[in-house]
């Protein structure tokens, strides 16, 4: 592909994203992993159980960074794709600042569902 | 720059015969675009639980439905194909496995570790 800003849609190597891709994964794996292990053990069986996890302001920090590397997974991971299928850029700008809405929409719904209590 | 132009190019999708790494990669890209769906609906059962008595009540009820299990065990799956050759990207981004041999037996592994993954929790979601 030519270089060139215009054609590249970004200036900037990439690297930030690469590593973001990377550090979300290994979060996700590990909230992944104990949340399957916390479970298993003690299992959620009543609202009140749910009721008493929820308010938990270690579940609530966990959780709401488990939903937020989530979308930065997703942002990284689907601007990588549009990169390499969509080559017109003016439509590919549009189709990551929709992204980017939509994702950050998911973010404050997020917060207000876990984080407010 | 002409003679770039003048390289073959071969894209017909139905004779490219991928090495089993390779249809490993495309399904991780296809799994992950799908996963990005599962978000809202992630963040809507998290709202259901810890809604009030009734909407946690409603969620638990959703999951036993058919159309409920369906949608629970399509997530898993497209996640547990997707972690599994995250994994072994996270392993080949350490400089492990680029050997050609040990890849395509690590992809060998991702599948048959998947496929029983899969299985489990397909067994543990409708059982």
């Amino acid at each position: 592909m030519a270089v060139g800003v215009s054609e590249r849609g970004s200036i900037r190597s990439g690297l930030g994203e690469w590593i973001i891709q990377r550090l979300t994964a290994v979060y996700l794996l590990v909230f992944i992993i104990i949340a399957l292990v916390r479970f298993s053990i003690w299992p959620v069986s009543s609202y009140t159980d749910w009721e008493l996890l929820s308010s938990n302001l270690f579940y609530q920090i966990t959780t709401l960074l488990f939903v937020f590397s989530l979308l930065a997974h997703a942002w990284v991971g689907l601007r990588s794709v549009f990169l390499d299928y969509i080559k017109p850029w003016r439509v590919r700008f549009l189709l990551h600042m929709v992204l980017a809405t939509l994702l950050l929409g998911i973010g404050m719904w997020a917060l207000l569902v876990i984080g407010v209590k | 720059m002409k003679q770039t132009d003048q390289r073959p190019v071969f894209l017909n999708l139905l004779q490219i015969r991928l090495p089993l790494g390779g249809v490993l990669s495309i399904l991780h890209r296809v799994s992950g675009v799908l996963l990005v769906l599962a978000i809202p609906i992630f963040v809507y059962f998290l709202q259901l639980l810890g809604g009030d008595e009734a909407t946690y009540a409603h969620a638990k009820e959703l999951m036993q439905t058919v159309p409920g299990k369906i949608l629970t065990s399509l997530i898993v799956w497209v996640l547990i194909q997707h972690s599994l050759s995250g994994i072994r990207h996270l392993i080949m981004d350490l400089d492990y496995g680029y050997n050609k041999q040990v890849a395509r037996k690590s992809a060998t592994i991702t599948f048959a570790v998947s496929i029983l993954l899969i299985l489990i929790s397909g067994a543990l979601i409708w059982l």
